[in-house]
């Protein structure tokens, strides 16, 4: 058990269980399979299921573990039992976490050096399908640079939060540049199939990097208190109004996929189903 | 206590209590919809097969700017408790687990960092 990370770490358990499982019935499968075949033709229905849970689960959780074990790390030694055993977890999701992000850039190395940019490419394989979510799968090595952005930038987030508290402003400032970096990143490689995905995400960065240049007030650069009381005011409202907005697209996404689901079944007409 | 003796202590963020109660009402509410919301829509868009970009969108961006406090910066006391409310959701803590376990295994984390992780941050 690591502190502070609660049902992260419960889930992560209830999936290596589940990959144990699915590995099994797998294995079973995969004996019928011709073992002259390359691997990755080889993958089965619950390989490639669990592959994309895992993927999407080290996604959305990667900030949240890289902070909870750094902590840890920060205070390895103690003599408890419960510290011993917590420490001995924050080493094997250390390594998962490396695993993961290795096998992220190891994606985007394959696909920089075997295809060709001017080619547009087919869909993706299956099993990691999930990492190009909302992604243009027509030119992958440009797309997967964002997925690996994305990682790398928590990961430094986590250190500067829990090794940079000596120097605000460096904490500051490295967050800040991280964000003007992702801005620059989505703009020039145009990860994103769809404009709208597109605009939503530069919009979210643009939300993101406001939040760091209100951090960058709070660190003394400010100096009157009822600025920074105001300056606080508005890093609350641009928190609701980031949450407002990506509501809206959100319940805006689940109308349209109503729309579909009822186009499909029958009960509305396709034309009436808003359906692009 | 002897008369003249010099107290030396870091004064924390001090709040008007009439300000953090609105602070943390506000944050309640914002809490329990984004519950609802992730909840809801999830399994909405398990069933519905629909395109899950923006939820998962919401939710990292949130993440990001919910963990902003983390840093060692003098954030004004409401804003900090406002973006404290929403930690839990985007930690996926959506049950305090925590708390449980280390109150079965006799556990205190704080006791191992020993004044909070930074000046700011306990």
């Amino acid at each position: 058990m690591i502190p502070n990370l609660g049902l992260i770490w419960i889930a992560f358990l209830i999936l290596c269980a589940a990959t144990v499982l699915a590995g099994v019935k797998d294995l079973l499968t995969l004996l019928k399979y011709d073992f002259k075949a390359p691997f990755l033709r080889r993958q089965t229905k619950w390989y490639s299921f669990m592959s994309n849970v895992w993927t999407r689960f080290m996604l959305e959780v990667f900030l949240e573990m890289t902070i909870c074990i750094l902590i840890n790390f920060t205070a390895m030694g103690g003599s408890a039992s419960f510290q011993r055993s917590s420490s001995a977890c924050s080493v094997i999701l250390f390594i998962v976490l490396g695993l993961f992000l290795l096998f992220v850039l190891s994606l985007l190395a394959y696909k920089w050096y075997t295809t060709d940019p001017g080619v547009p490419e087919g869909e993706p394989a299956s099993s990691h399908k999930t990492l190009f979510l909302g992604l243009n799968t027509k030119h992958q090595a440009r797309s997967l640079m964002y997925p690996v952005w994305f990682l790398t930038r928590r990961l430094i987030f986590s250190i500067c939060v829990v090794a940079g508290g000596a120097r605000p402003v460096g904490q500051v400032m490295t967050v800040l540049v991280c964000s003007l970096l992702m801005w620059c990143l989505l703009l020039w490689c145009r990860p994103y199939d769809t404009y709208d995905y597109q605009a939503l995400q530069l919009f979210n960065e643009a939300m993101i990097l406001l939040a760091c240049i209100h951090m960058l007030c709070f660190t003394g650069f400010v100096a009157d208190m009822s600025t920074n009381q105001s300056l606080g005011f508005t890093l609350i409202l641009l928190v609701i109004v980031t949450f407002f907005v990506n509501s809206l697209v959100l319940i805006h996404s689940l109308w349209v996929a109503a729309n579909r689901m009822c186009a499909k079944r029958g009960l509305i007409s396709v034309a009436n189903s808003n359906i692009n | 206590m002897r008369q003249g003796t010099t107290l030396r202590k870091e004064i924390k963020r001090q709040i008007e209590p009439h300000q953090g109660e609105a602070v943390k009402v506000l944050s309640t509410v914002l809490s329990v919809i984004l519950r609802l919301l992730i909840f809801i829509s999830f399994f909405a868009f398990l069933l519905l097969g629909g395109d899950m970009v923006p939820f998962w969108a919401m939710v990292n961006t949130l993440q990001l700017l919910i963990h902003l406090p983390l840093m060692n910066v003098e954030i004004p006391g409401f804003a900090a408790l406002f973006l404290k409310g929403l930690l839990d959701v985007t930690r996926f803590e959506f049950v305090p687990l925590d708390g449980l376990v280390n109150r079965l295994t006799g556990y205190r984390p704080d006791a191992d960092i020993e004044g909070g992780l930074n000046a700011v941050f306990e």
